[in-house]
């Protein structure tokens, strides 16, 4: 039995994990919470909308000697991923997921005592809320986890939207929410002055600012308790906010729709997706992640033989955002769409660098498929990363690869090489082979008609 | 000083603020869900009832034929 790393904020429970399945202990001191979610009835309507993560209560595995009030058995995830690896739209939806557990919940005289961005995870292509001990019986005059929400959803939002997509990112720097202090500093003064931004964050700021440390004034003011229509005014008000922030406009990429503009001809992409599809279909994975996955493409194509969960990683926040937005579009149950950057993957950080994992140690499955397609010219010479070390990595990540190796000489070699001298001497296919053959069998290469390009599928050696 | 504030701060303003604001945003909450939502409720009727006589017609018309 292992207790999650993560899973020490709430004295009132925690996750643990046994022989492979992830459980929750209830500690006794929660029992009137988790007795209220079932007896009134908010349980079983959170479940039935899809809200809330459904759990059976089970014996406790461990034995009896962790003396727990219940141990609950939630339905499994196949994959954890963290706000600073979700588009825009996933991260939107999630927040307002959030608030509309809280409105359901103050319906139903309970409430959400936290309002933590990572309480939130998709599953089977749907987010769901997933710390049910979140739940608590309202008792509190005010939200108390407004300034949470605000920093967790609201401020990434809020600059992802009106700053840069890439600003998402400070979720990893901020591991409980980005300070109200810097989204004022950060957020341009038209955006400040909008009615909902200048509330919720702005004078949430200066509030903060105010009275931080005066608790006398404090308890003058929690005297005057918030109604229930008043916290609902509240949650509705932070939802609005949420809901008017769209992906900027005029932001465009390198890699957004990539496909549609890339060197290949109809043949020799079809003639991809088809080696693909075959891998695939043979080596039977029970987990796909594309390290460079743009929006989606080429898994999608792997899953049409293989329909196992797939993740496309890419650094491009549009790429990502049209991965999600596909995902929805295509109702999929086993797509997880991350904007990851390979040459920097999101590290393990909070306490002890264990509360949240590395993007490493989450790969979902046990006999991955790693696609790397299009992808060594800007690890290997934008970021000039070694092949072997590049090998290694992608050896650490699973146990089949299919690698496309571009030479020099093609367009997008040649426009990386343009205007900087070439002292990637190591960086032929002769090399590229023996350097891989380190830590993989190669067991089928095919160059791809009408490009200088050659597919290369491998399985990794049991030494590597 | 502010710093060490505010990382022993109990979330004062968070409280105060939410104390302040609940009065405001009840209000504008009640006017968009209850009087807003009765003048959309009503002229949904009227679309409503303007539906139901353009078929009576359509159906007298057919019976007269």
């Amino acid at each position: 039995m292992t207790r999650h790393e993560s899973s020490f904020r709430d004295p009132l429970g925690y996750i643990f994990q046994y022989k492979g399945n992830i459980y929750r202990h209830v500690a006794h001191e929660a029992q009137e919470d988790y007795d209220l979610l079932y007896s009134s009835g908010l349980y079983e309507v959170l479940t039935q909308k899809g809200l809330l993560i459904p759990h059976k209560e089970v014996t406790d595995p461990r034995g009896t000697t962790h003396d727990a009030y219940k141990v609950i058995l939630p339905e499994q995830l196949e994959c954890i991923t963290y706000p600073y690896e979700w588009s825009f739209s996933q991260y939107q939806d999630a927040a307002i997921l959030t608030a509309r557990v809280q409105k359901i919940a103050l319906e139903y005289g309970m409430t959400l005592k936290d309002a933590s961005a990572y309480n939130v995870q998709l599953h089977k292509g749907k987010l769901v809320f997933i710390d049910t001990l979140s739940l608590a019986k309202l008792t509190q005059s005010h939200w108390e986890g407004y300034k949470q929400y605000c920093e967790h959803f609201v401020v990434p939002l809020l600059l992802m939207s009106t700053v840069d997509l890439r600003m998402g990112l400070l979720m990893r720097d901020f591991i409980d929410g980005v300070p109200l202090e810097i989204a004022t500093k950060l957020l341009a003064r038209r955006v400040k002055a909008r009615p909902g931004v200048l509330t919720h964050i702005v004078a949430h700021s200066a509030a903060q600012k105010r009275y931080a440390g005066n608790q006398r004034t404090a308890v003058k003011h929690q005297a005057r308790k918030l109604n229930r229509q008043q916290l609902v005014a509240l949650i509705d008000s932070l939802e609005r906010l949420v809901k008017s922030l769209k992906v900027p406009a005029k932001m465009s990429s390198e890699w957004h729709k990539y496909y549609e503009f890339t060197n290949y001809s109809d043949t020799s992409f079809k003639e991809k997706q088809k080696f693909i599809r075959d891998f695939a279909a043979q080596t039977k994975p029970d987990a796909i992640v594309d390290v460079g996955g743009n929006d989606g493409t080429f898994v999608r194509e792997a899953q049409k033989t293989i329909p196992v969960l797939s993740v496309a990683a890419d650094i491009d926040p549009l790429a990502v955002e049209e991965g999600y937005r596909q995902m929805l579009q295509n109702k999929e149950q086993s797509f997880v769409p991350l904007r990851i950057d390979l040459t920097n993957p999101s590290p393990g950080i909070g306490w002890a660098n264990t509360e949240r994992t590395s993007f490493t140690d989450r790969m979902p499955g046990k006999r991955r498929l790693i696609l790397a397609l299009a992808l060594i010219h800007h690890i290997s010479l934008s970021n000039n990363v070694p092949f072997q070390q590049f090998a290694q990595y992608l050896a650490s990540l699973g146990q089949y690869l299919v690698i496309e190796f571009v030479p020099k000489g093609d367009s997008k070699v040649d426009i990386l090489l343009a205007n900087r001298r070439d002292v990637f001497t190591y960086y032929t296919q002769k090399d590229f082979e023996a350097a891989f053959s380190e830590h993989f069998t190669i067991q089928k290469s095919q160059k791809l008609k009408g490009t200088k390009r050659t597919l290369y599928v491998m399985k990794r050696k049991a030494t590597a | 000083m502010k710093f060490l504030l505010g990382y022993l701060d109990p979330n004062s303003g968070s409280v105060i603020l939410q104390a302040i604001l609940g009065l405001f945003l009840a209000v504008g909450y009640f006017f968009r869900h209850t009087v807003t939502g009765f003048f959309r409720r009503s002229s949904k009727k009227n679309v409503a009832a303007k539906k139901v006589d353009t078929t009576q017609k359509t159906d007298g018309e057919e019976t007269a034929e």
